[in-house]
């Protein structure tokens, strides 16, 4: 997660690519992204025309020679008008906020979309690589950042630079040489804004980075508060908590200094250009080159020249993160999905092939090493043996999680190959030992999104025997549980993880069985249920209980990839092996 | 004031009076210097016969260096301040939070405690530097430039400044609206995060159970919310800059007319005028500022206010430390503790005696209140005065350092902090030897096959451990605490057989030098303890020795035949 809080800097051409890219994403908004920019430049007109109605009201009535009661009149409608304006550019502001604010979210809304749908087409193996807490960073704020490309840099940079051109059109058009006259102190100011803003991010970056720190910092000791209480570790924290809070007044306080000295430089810099219009511009109508107005107009005019330039430095920021956000976007987006396969599978019989299965998560290390077995329909099998010798892997290259490195997979005799992966996988009921409950009503858990009758859905609690869960709060099925389903215990949640698999009536089961602590009581009713969900169904167990290994027709002890002992029980028993030293081990725990 | 979270603020501000005194000069002569400048370039533009004027030309150049200048002293000193007080409120909450009892804590939640310690305390620096700066600024800046005004022209004045109040006014609405609805957006972003990882940590079930696309649209039911709730926003949030523009222009537009026509009538000179419309033209920000600052400074109320809740609070008690050393007897009186909050006890009429170097077993199923015990014994949560004795004295009695230093503690669910390996070992703060205490949970040898040995960082920054690793590193942190008694709680759940057997047999060493309390579903691992207590429902309903207990026709006979048939 470290490199989410640097801003790494793009190159100018990879920004404009990916800017083009996000650009062709709003292709479908390109009429409405064209009104808004004609919109600005009609509102950047009125701007402009603003002064300019002052300044000739000063030039034509107030200091010209004619009647009085003409004059009078003449303000008046000029007033009118210059309501009528502002009127209208308040009524265009107002729709062009809207306007650009629609487009950002259209694109993000869509771009969201796409990406979540995507994620759901990427082997799963492309989670193991990307920690959850990054992807849903993607999903949820780097999308966001991009609404801000949308009405941060299209709106208001280009709208600035429109109206920045618009008005210097308008100066020139009134007096070149005084125009010129004031542009004298735009290049420091330029300057000074990039000054700032390359500052600004360093320092932001580190406040971001401090931040971040200090709160983790916070979060873990209330969420350890009894273990650091335990370990009279208060002192110790306190110390290290003040020496952190401390560093981040020094990083805030680098963020003061920076502001305090840039921030006012605008205000001043424009100020200063005050004096050169007065100085220059004063000299000119003296000597009738410009009219007292048009003075006035450029005095008028400073402040509209100057605004931009103060909030350009956060512009390009937003813009440099936009494009970051759209590179670490488009880097998921083209990620090479699964295939969906070829023939869809209808009604599976359930018999099991493998062939001289190799398979490795880095071509390094191998993690099956030629695995071989046939299960024919009803048949259970028991994969027995150490942690990470490869038991779990053989369960996810059946459902085609991962692809294989060799050998074949076969199911009704039939490579797995060439079937649609979706209806592969609908033909195994699964119970994955990292029991994952979503924060929802037990319903929800147990049925997902498939359509489910109530018959069916309680036939499926029968015979797993969550019932025993459902039963145990008033609430029953409409019950909601917390994050990870963390009201339940192990054994309960592990419960409903069979309701959710049989729900379907898959004709294959299987079950990585929990290795932590299950209490008795539920470890019994689980044993019940497996007794009857295994009836009439192939069944692929891996298995750290001896009662459940007992009673399988084949179990296949797995030693880093290999298959080094196969039989059953009986026969491993008889065998006297490895699987009789683990078993025996086991019975000496107990 | 009618706040306490208001006087609370100030009294913040107060720590730093002189810097905020010194910054609000600032500020004053910043704004003077500003509204000098227009009074300066109507001299210029009045008087142009002859050129204009070398001196006042010159004179407007000092003002925007001294504007300049006065505006990076009050920065300095407003903003610097707030910062301050910033970090004050930060350690002030974070050290209380660690020093409330673990019933405070149970019923709060970390979610509130971290938004107290993060949103709550920006809203606060918010108020103090900007609300701070732009009341001042807001109140000096408009008393000046209306006076200026008024100087100018009375009448006109009367009439331009119309609208102003009622953008005030306006603006002050227009921000609580804002706040509701921006609110609204944050849940939904709230609630697309929520979604998104709850998908992506769950992609396994849900791609095995072949649910994509239900699930991705149940996601674009939410993005969809999110598009609509925020549009609602812009429509509020956008007509800000319209109104400001649409209500100052109208002051502008009667200039224009009004006052054009005192031009005209010879009352008014055309550098009045136009020193007159820049006045008017600068007078809108503090108007908007008057609105932005009351809600600003309502919200850092309620904030402060919540702070103050948790400040209030009274932290553990500390009562004077007691001569040592204790050997580490126990004694259980007729303990009955219910948690705060609960309706059932958690344990009841607990009776129980361990002499010191004895061992002591608690089974029972999940639920049964055994972990209780641990807690209560080390005051986490407050025992009844006279249930719980350590050497003979009530725990109650004991200062709380002194008390839990006689205990090491090894917690059900392993917590480890993102520091180094031997940071986290070393929690109690007791010098000992780290290695050979890795060596006692058989834990030694992996640390030395990371890289970089005992300072391998763990947590999200660093390595990720597994759970059995994660226990043996907890077992290692409580045997190099050098505690009289010994707490094992369900410790070696996700350790594999083999390595658990190693670690019981050089826990066996520890027998009769440490008093050893054994918490466990598993018989296995209670069987050799010098009374075995068996719990259901927070009450005792089996006590003796192993064999005793399998003797009898109960709850822990049918635990071992379960557990080992």
């Amino acid at each position: 997660m470290i490199d989410d809080h640097l801003q790494v800097k793009l190159s100018q051409r990879q920004a404009l690519f990916y800017f083009g890219r996000v650009l062709r994403e709003a292709r479908e908004q390109r009429w409405m992204i064209a009104l808004c920019l004609f919109g600005s430049l009609l509102e950047a007109g009125i701007e402009v025309r603003l002064p300019q109605l002052m300044a000739s009201g000063i030039d034509q009535f107030m200091i010209s020679k004619a009647s009085g009661p003409a004059r009078m009149d003449g303000l008046m409608q000029l007033g009118l008008v210059y309501l009528g304006l502002v009127l209208l550019a308040a009524v265009l502001g107002f729709l062009l906020t809207l306007g650009f604010n629609r487009v950002g979210q259209t694109v993000v809304e869509r771009l969201r979309n796409h990406l979540f749908e995507h994620l759901h087409r990427l082997p799963i193996g492309y989670f193991d690589g990307n920690p959850v807490g990054r992807l849903v960073t993607r999903v949820a704020n780097d999308t966001g950042t991009l609404s801000e490309f949308f009405t941060g840099v299209v709106a208001n940079l280009l709208c600035d630079l429109l109206k920045l051109l618009v008005l210097l059109g308008a100066l020139f058009w009134a007096s070149p040489r005084l125009t010129l006259s004031v542009l004298v102190l735009a290049p420091p100011a330029l300057l000074a804004s990039l000054l700032f803003q390359r500052a600004n991010t360093r320092v932001n970056r580190d406040i971001r980075r401090l931040l971040a720190q200090l709160n983790a910092f916070i979060q873990e000791n209330l969420q350890g508060l009894a273990t650091l209480k335990s370990f009279t570790a208060e002192a110790k924290m306190q110390g290290d908590f003040d020496r952190q809070n401390r560093e981040y007044l020094g990083v805030e306080m680098r963020l003061v200094y920076l502001y305090m000295l840039f921030r006012p430089l605008f205000g001043t810099i424009s100020m200063l250009s005050l004096a050169i219009v007065l100085w220059v511009g004063g000299w000119q109508v003296t000597s009738g080159q410009i009219s007292l107005g048009t003075l006035v107009l450029f005095v008028f005019y400073l402040k509209m020249l100057f605004a931009p330039l103060d909030d350009l430095a956060e512009r390009f920021n937003v813009l440099q993160s936009a494009a970051v956000a759209a590179e670490r976007l488009f880097l998921i987006l083209d990620a090479e999905p699964e295939s969906p396969g070829g023939q869809p599978v209808v009604s599976s019989r359930g018999r099991i092939e493998f062939r001289d299965v190799h398979f490795a998560y880095d071509p390094k290390k191998p993690v099956l090493q030629g695995v071989s077995f046939v299960l024919e329909p009803g048949q259970k099998l028991a994969l027995v043996g150490a942690t990470g010798s490869g038991k779990t892997t053989v369960t996810s290259l059946l459902q085609r999680l991962y692809p294989l490195v060799e050998g074949e997979i076969l199911l009704d005799g039939v490579d797995i190959r060439q079937l649609q992966v979706d209806s592969l996988r609908r033909q195994f009921g699964i119970i994955q030992q990292e029991l994952f409950l979503f924060k929802a009503s037990l319903r929800h858990n147990v049925t997902l999104y498939r359509s489910v009758s109530e018959p069916a859905l309680a036939e499926a609690l029968r015979i797993s025997r969550a019932a025993r869960v459902v039963e145990a709060h008033p609430e029953g099925l409409e019950r909601r549980l917390g994050e990870r389903g963390n009201q339940l215990s192990q054994g309960e949640r592990q419960l409903v993880s069979f309701a959710r698999a049989l729900v379907d009536d898959p004709p294959v089961l299987i079950m990585d069985e929990a290795t932590a602590s299950i209490d008795s009581l539920t470890e019994q009713a689980i044993q019940e249920a497996l007794h009857e969900v295994l009836q009439g169904r192939t069944a692929i167990l891996v298995a750290h209980r001896l009662s459940t290994i007992q009673h399988c027709d084949q179990i296949l002890l797995l030693d880093h990839g290999k298959v080094v002992e196969r039989g059953t029980h009986r026969e491993l028993m008889e065998q006297d092996g490895a699987y009789a030293n683990l078993v025996r081990h086991q019975l000496e725990k107990a | 004031m009618k706040s306490r979270g208001l006087r609370a603020l100030f009294g913040y501000l107060w720590n730093y009076r002189w810097q905020t005194g010194i910054g609000v000069l600032g500020l004053i002569l910043a704004d003077a210097a500003q509204l000098g400048i227009p009074f300066l370039s109507q001299r210029v533009i009045d008087d142009l016969r002859e050129g204009p004027d070398r001196f006042t030309i010159a004179l407007i150049v000092c003002l925007a260096l001294l504007a300049y200048a006065a505006r990076c002293l009050w920065r300095y000193c407003l903003f610097g301040a707030a910062r301050k007080c910033d970090i004050e409120i930060r350690r002030q909450i974070y050290h209380r939070a660690i020093h409330l009892d673990l019933t405070y804590h149970s019923q709060s939640s970390i979610g509130h405690m971290m938004a107290l310690a993060t949103s709550d305390v920006a809203a606060v620096r918010m108020a103090l530097a900007f609300a701070l700066m732009s009341s001042f600024d807001a109140v000096i800046y408009s008393l000046l430039s209306i006076t200026a005004l008024l100087r100018i022209d009375a009448g006109l004045a009367m009439v331009t400044l119309l609208p102003f109040p009622l953008l005030g006014f306006m603006m002050r609405y227009l921000m609580k609206w804002n706040y509701s609805t921006w609110d609204r957006v944050q849940q939904s972003i709230d609630e697309l995060t929520e979604k998104s990882r709850e998908s992506i940590a769950g992609m396994r079930v849900l791609r095995t159970l072949v649910q994509a696309e239900g699930d991705a649209a149940e996601f674009r039911r939410i993005t969809a919310e999110q598009h609509r709730r925020f549009m609602t926003f812009v429509k509020v949030d956008g007509v800000y800059s319209p109104t400001i523009l649409f209500l100052s222009g109208i002051s502008s537009a009667l200039l224009l007319a009004v006052g054009g026509q005192h031009v005209v009538d010879g009352r008014l000179t055309v550098g009045e005028f136009a020193a007159f419309a820049s006045f008017l033209g600068q007078l809108s920000w503090p108007m908007v500022a008057a609105g932005w600052t009351l809600s600003l400074v309502q919200r850092a109320t309620a904030s402060m206010d919540r702070i103050l809740t948790l400040l209030d609070a009274l932290p553990e008690p500390q009562q004077p430390v007691l001569d040592g050393p204790f050997e580490g007897a126990l004694e259980i009186r007729g303990l009955t503790f219910t948690y705060p909050g609960g309706v059932k006890p958690a344990l009841s009429d607990l009776t129980a005696r361990v002499a010191a170097g004895g061992s002591l077993g608690l089974v029972g199923e999940v639920g049964s209140g055994k972990s209780t015990l641990t807690r209560l014994l080390q005051r986490l949560f407050e025992p009844p005065a006279g249930t719980i004795f350590l050497d003979g004295r009530d725990v109650v009695e004991l200062n709380l350092t002194q008390l839990r230093r006689q205990f090491a503690w090894v917690e059900q669910e392993s917590f480890l902090f993102s520091a180094t390996i031997e940071e986290n070992l070393r929690l109690s703060g007791f010098a000992g030897d780290v290695q050979e205490a890795a060596r006692q949970a058989e834990l030694h040898q992996e640390v030395m096959s990371f890289p970089e040995g005992y300072q391998t960082l763990l947590g999200e920054r660093g390595v990720t451990l597994s759970g059995g690793q994660r226990q043996r590193l907890c077992l290692a942190r409580a045997l190099l605490k050098p505690a009289p008694v010994l707490l094992l709680d369900d410790t070696l759940s996700a350790v594999d057989a083999d390595t658990e057997q190693r670690i019981l047999a050089s826990l066996a060493a520890l027998r009769g030098r440490q008093t050893l309390v054994i918490i466990s579903h598993r018989v296995s691992s209670v069987r050799d303890c010098d009374e075995i207590l068996v719990l259901e429902e927070g009450s005792v309903v089996q006590r003796g020795r192993h064999q005793q207990l399998l003797a009898e026709d109960g709850l822990y006979k049918r635990l071992y035949e379960l557990q080992t048939s």
